[in-house]
């Protein structure tokens, strides 16, 4: 044994895989932040503590008058709906996503990876099913035996290629923010790892050592969020609504509708967006899949397309078109009624829901929206698709909302009341003396 | 804290973050866990700061503060891991070779895996290791040595005969 334990190839070795081990989590503290540990200085907590305590004490107020609000909406009136009171359990770790990356979505599952890399998605490679790859070079694609190979790809994301069983190779289960993740090692180096997402039947693959900070950003999707079951979102009341051939939904108050023939020799189609026309005339140079529609219908089918082109927003397309574009919704992923309509989303898996609404059986439009951030917004616009001519979900009248709060303000200070007689009563009891006590005396 | 003291604090904390993670990843094997640890050990720095920008080396201090931290957090584990499932862990970047790291790491005794984690990610000499950990310099290096055998077998490591250099089997 040498002084420092330095001097044979094989400590050099063991120490040397040590520390590139210990090296990956140094964005984990890149992460700490120092305003945090600031905040609990001594002295400030004991100038906070008042404050603090106050803080809780109007949020325990608010909280409990939001969910009396929540219960007068609903005894007053049935058809109003609230926001239920717990967060739906599925959830996008925003966070997930490291600062200068960008957030891939394949179903239910969502990943991130380094913002300078390419990422598409194919369905010629695999014809069954769409396949995204991430790259740091532009490449072809191909299916061999069930697998993704390509020469340049470093990552690929898919459904059914990769739930195959992989023969000789060793199984770990990890928990990653929350959702567990099988990672199967091969028996060789040079071969790829797998990695599964049972719950969510996905899997992506990597040969590169460069990816595999990527399995740290595995998160729900928007999509998964859009999709849980719950009450209906209730539309913001600074939203405004748009009209669309009989169907009508709800965007953000900042976003813009336009009107054009995104591709030429199409019909005019309305699309929303929260972006100016300057940039959307600069996306349609770039769209280069000559399908009718908006900018990012059709993706899945364009063979080799950035995956993050499309921006976020709503593309609508009417009329005959949308019922050629909604063909493959046969065999939907769910539907929902509202009133007359019936919104079918098609279980494609990318980060765009294709939607065909129709009525007595006829397609009346196909609506794309662009999955982004943690899908609470496109849950909103989803939630609030809806015939023409009726409210939005959760519409509450100014002046109904003014007796609401009138009557939480009333059960909250009836609740004063009884809290504060509670204490009295409880001072009394703890001054009185017990049996035992009287009688040591 | 004066406004020149919360500087220095910076710098310190700039300058030991990532080092101290590191440390916490290697003790505990779970990143949220080594993210806990590095941040209570920076409050507790932040606290008592004024006392410690006297010191020498206050650095040192927050590795001591961090590895006791990681020691409790071991023995509550101990404890706990006959009811937990012990095979779900909490990873920042997942391969092969990186999970046998882990598990090499988690089947030496604490005081080996500290002994590692202070001459290899810290960065201390087998002697300076001997200081903090308070015990002698053979100690030491019997501990390191059995973990570098140890961690060679689970990573397949072996010494060529030749020149005394080292190559990875295939299959790691």
């Amino acid at each position: 044994v040498t002084d420092d334990l330095h001097g044979s190839g094989l400590n050099e070795e063991v120490s040397r895989r040590l520390q590139a081990a210990a090296a990956l989590v140094d964005p984990l503290a890149d992460e700490l932040g120092i305003s945090a540990l600031r905040e609990t200085s001594p002295a400030r907590r004991r100038l906070r503590a008042p404050r603090v305590a106050l803080v809780a004490a109007v949020c325990l107020s608010l909280a409990l008058a939001g969910t009396l609000v929540g219960l007068a909406g609903r005894s007053a009136s049935p058809s109003k709906r609230i926001r239920p009171a717990s967060p739906p359990p599925i959830r996008v770790d925003l966070a997930a996503t490291p600062k200068g990356w960008f957030p891939v979505d394949y179903g239910d599952l969502q990943l991130s990876v380094p913002g300078d890399w390419l990422v598409v998605t194919s369905t010629r490679a695999c014809p069954s099913e769409s396949v995204i790859t991430a790259m740091e070079h532009v490449a072809p694609v191909k299916c061999h035996r069930g697998f993704l190979v390509s020469n340049v790809p470093v990552l690929a994301v898919g459904g059914a290629h990769f739930l195959t069983s992989t023969r000789g190779y060793s199984e770990r289960r990890l928990m990653v923010n929350g959702i567990e993740v099988v990672v199967e090692s091969p028996p060789r180096s040079g071969e790829t790892t797998v990695a599964v997402v049972p719950s969510l039947g996905v899997g992506f693959e990597w040969r590169s050592p460069k990816v595999t900070i990527v399995i740290r950003t595995v998160t729900w999707s928007p999509r998964a969020a859009l999709l849980t079951r719950g009450a209906p979102a209730r539309t913001p009341t600074s939203w405004r609504s748009t009209l669309l051939d009989g169907v009508e939904l709800s965007v953000p108050g900042s976003w813009t509708r336009h009107t054009g023939s995104w591709v030429p020799n199409c019909d005019p189609t309305p699309f929303i967006f929260p972006v100016g026309p300057r940039i959307l005339e600069e996306l349609r140079e770039d769209e280069k899949s000559g399908i009718c529609g908006g900018p990012g219908v059709g993706e899945a089918n364009s063979g080799l397309v950035p995956f993050a082109a499309g921006p976020s927003g709503v593309v609508a397309v009417e009329g005959p078109t949308a019922a050629t574009l909604v063909d493959k919704v046969d065999t939907p992923l769910t539907c929902r009624r509202s009133r007359s309509l019936q919104v079918c989303i098609d279980p494609g898996s990318g980060s765009t829901l294709l939607m065909s609404v129709s009525q007595d059986g006829v397609v009346l439009m196909a609506i794309e929206l662009t999955l982004r951030a943690n899908g609470v917004v496109d849950r909103e616009i989803y939630d609030s698709i809806r015939p023409a001519g009726t409210p939005a979900p959760g519409a509450v009248e100014p002046k109904e909302q003014g007796q609401l709060y009138l009557s939480a303000l009333a059960e909250m200070q009836r609740l004063v009341r009884q809290a504060r007689r509670a204490e009295r009563g409880a001072r009394a009891l703890a001054r009185r003396p017990v049996a035992g006590d009287r009688l040591r005396r | 804290v004066g406004g020149s003291g919360e500087e220095e604090f910076e710098r310190f904390f700039r300058g030991q973050a990532r080092s101290l993670m590191r440390q916490a990843y290697l003790l505990t094997g779970d990143a949220g866990e080594a993210q806990d640890l590095v941040q209570e050990t920076m409050i507790r720095a932040w606290r008592e700061w004024p006392r410690l920008q006297g010191y020498d080396d206050p650095g040192a201090w927050a590795r001591h503060v961090l590895h006791r931290l990681a020691i409790g957090r071991w023995r509550r584990l101990t404890v706990r891991r006959r009811h937990d499932r012990a095979d779900l862990r909490v990873v920042p970047a997942v391969d092969g070779e990186h999970l046998d790291v882990l598990s090499a790491l988690a089947g030496l005794t604490m005081d080996q895996r500290r002994a590692v984690v202070l001459h290899d990610i810290a960065g201390l000499s087998v002697a300076e290791v001997a200081l903090d950990m308070g015990v002698p310099e053979g100690t030491v290096r019997s501990w390191l040595s059995r973990a570098r055998a140890r961690i060679a077998q689970a990573l397949e490591i072996v010494e060529l005969p030749s020149d005394g250099g080292v190559a990875p089997e295939p299959g790691l």
